[in-house]
C-alpha cells in the first residue's frame, strides 16, 4: 500500500496526459482541442510540482529573521518554474483564442471538417 | 480513426507510467531534483535578499532575468491578440 | 458587452460588495507578495478578474472609460518600462542589469533601512511591473476575445 501512494502522483499524471492527449488529437472541435492542451499543460505543471516534496517540508516561506533549513522546506525551484510555465499557458491560451475568434469571423464555424471542407470549396 | 486516437492517448499514459518507473518516490527527502540548487535558494534567502517568501526571492531576484523574458512573452501575447482581432477602421469610432 | 442582466440586485452585489473585495484583495495580494504567498502574476491575475466581473456584468460604461483599450497598453508598457527601467537603474551605479543591491537612490535609505533595504525595494518595483503588466494584458485580451460577433460585410 505504501508503494501504490509513493507511486500515486505519476499514475494521476499519466491519466492526464492521456485525457489531455485524446482531446488534442481525437477530437474535431478546435475548442476542444485547445482544451486537451490546457489539460496537457496542467499535467506538466502537476508532475514538476509533485517533484518538488519533500516528506517533512512545508510551505517555503520563512519566518522574519529566521535562518531556513533546507530540510524543514520543500523545493522552491519548481514553483518558481511552474509559475511561469501557468503564465505562458494563459499567454498561449489567449492568443489561441484569438485565432479561433477570428477562423470562426472568417469561415463560420470551429470544425475541423468543416473548415477544411470550406477552404477547398473556395480555392 | 477514435480507435485510433484512443490507443495513441493510451500509449502516451503508458510511455509516461513506463518511463516514471525509476523516477524517485513521492517526497524523497534524497531525489535528485531536491539536492540540487533549491536547498541553497532556502539557506541563503535570509542573507542575500531578506525577505521571507522563498518563491518570490528566486522569481524576483535569483532569477530575474527568467522574469523579464515572462514578462515580455505575456506582453507579446496580448499584442498578438490585439493584432489579431483589431478591425481597421472600427475602433476609432467606437472609443 | 451585455445588457439583458440589468436588475439592482446584480448591480448592488457586483459594485458593492464583489468588485471592491476582489481589487482590494488583488492590492494585499500584490504588497504582501514578500512575506506571504502572492506576488506580482497573481495579483495581476486577480486584478484583472475584479475588472471583468465588473465588465461582464454591469451594463454602465464607467470601468470601460476607466480603463478603456489604449489606456490598457499603456498600462501594460509602463509595467514592462517600470521592470526594465529597475534593471537599469542599478546599471547606474556600476552594479550589472537587475542587480538590485546597488540601486543609487538616496532616498531609499530613509524608507527602508538596512543593507538590504535596496533590494526589498528593486523586488517590489519589478513585482509592480509585473502586476501591471499582467492586469493589462489580460484585461485586453478578455476585452478583444470578449466582443459580440459581428459579420465583417455588414460594416461595409
Amino acid at each position: 500500500m505504501d508503494e501504490l501512494a509513493a507511486r500515486f502522483p505519476y499514475f494521476m499524471i499519466a491519466i492526464l496526459l492521456a485525457v489531455g492527449v485524446w482531446g488534442m488529437v481525437g477530437k474535431r472541435n478546435l475548442v476542444k482541442k485547445l482544451i486537451g492542451l490546457n489539460v496537457l499543460q496542467s499535467a506538466i505543471i502537476l508532475f514538476f510540482i509533485s517533484g518538488s516534496l519533500r516528506d517533512g517540508g512545508t510551505v517555503p516561506i520563512l519566518f522574519p529573521g529566521e535562518h531556513g533549513k533546507a530540510e524543514d522546506f520543500v523545493n522552491p525551484l519548481p514553483h518558481v518554474l511552474m509559475l511561469t510555465a501557468i503564465v505562458v499557458s494563459v499567454a498561449v491560451t489567449a492568443v489561441a483564442l484569438a485565432f479561433l475568434k477570428r477562423i470562426h469571423r472568417e469561415f463560420g464555424t470551429v470544425d475541423e471538417a468543416e473548415i477544411l471542407s470550406e477552404m477547398e470549396s473556395q480555392s | 480513426m477514435r480507435a485510433l486516437c484512443v490507443l495513441l492517448a493510451i500509449a502516451t499514459a503508458a510511455l509516461f507510467i513506463a518511463a516514471s518507473w525509476h523516477l524517485p518516490d513521492r517526497g524523497d527527502p534524497h531525489a535528485p531534483a531536491n539536492v540540487g540548487v533549491g536547498p541553497e535558494y532556502v539557506e541563503r534567502t535570509e542573507q542575500d535578499i531578506g525577505i521571507e517568501n522563498v518563491v518570490s526571492a528566486v522569481l524576483a531576484d535569483y532569477r530575474s532575468y527568467d522574469t523579464l523574458g515572462e514578462t515580455f512573452v505575456i506582453f507579446t501575447g496580448g499584442v498578438a491578440v490585439l493584432f489579431v482581432l483589431i478591425r481597421r477602421g472600427r475602433d476609432d469610432q467606437q472609443t | 458587452m451585455t445588457n439583458r442582466h440589468d436588475s439592482v440586485l446584480l448591480h448592488f452585489v457586483v459594485k458593492v460588495v464583489m468588485v471592491p473585495a476582489i481589487l482590494l484583495f488583488g492590492l494585499y495580494v500584490l504588497v504582501h507578495g514578500e512575506v506571504s504567498p502572492g506576488g506580482g502574476f497573481q495579483a495581476g491575475a486577480i486584478l484583472a478578474a475584479g475588472l471583468i466581473l465588473s465588465r461582464m456584468s454591469i451594463s454602465s460604461d464607467e470601468g470601460r472609460r476607466l480603463f478603456s483599450r489604449p489606456r490598457l497598453v499603456v498600462i501594460t508598457v509602463l509595467g514592462m518600462l517600470l521592470y526594465a527601467g529597475t534593471g537599469i537603474a542599478a546599471m547606474f551605479s556600476g552594479g550589472n542589469y537587475l542587480d538590485y543591491g546597488v540601486i543609487p537612490f538616496e532616498w531609499i535609505d530613509r524608507i527602508v533601512p538596512g543593507d538590504l533595504g535596496r533590494r526589498h525595494i528593486g523586488v517590489f518595483a519589478i513585482e509592480v511591473g509585473v502586476t501591471l503588466a499582467v492586469f493589462g494584458t489580460l484585461a485586453l485580451a478578455v476585452d478583444y476575445l470578449g466582443e459580440p460577433h459581428e459579420p465583417e460585410e455588414t460594416e461595409g
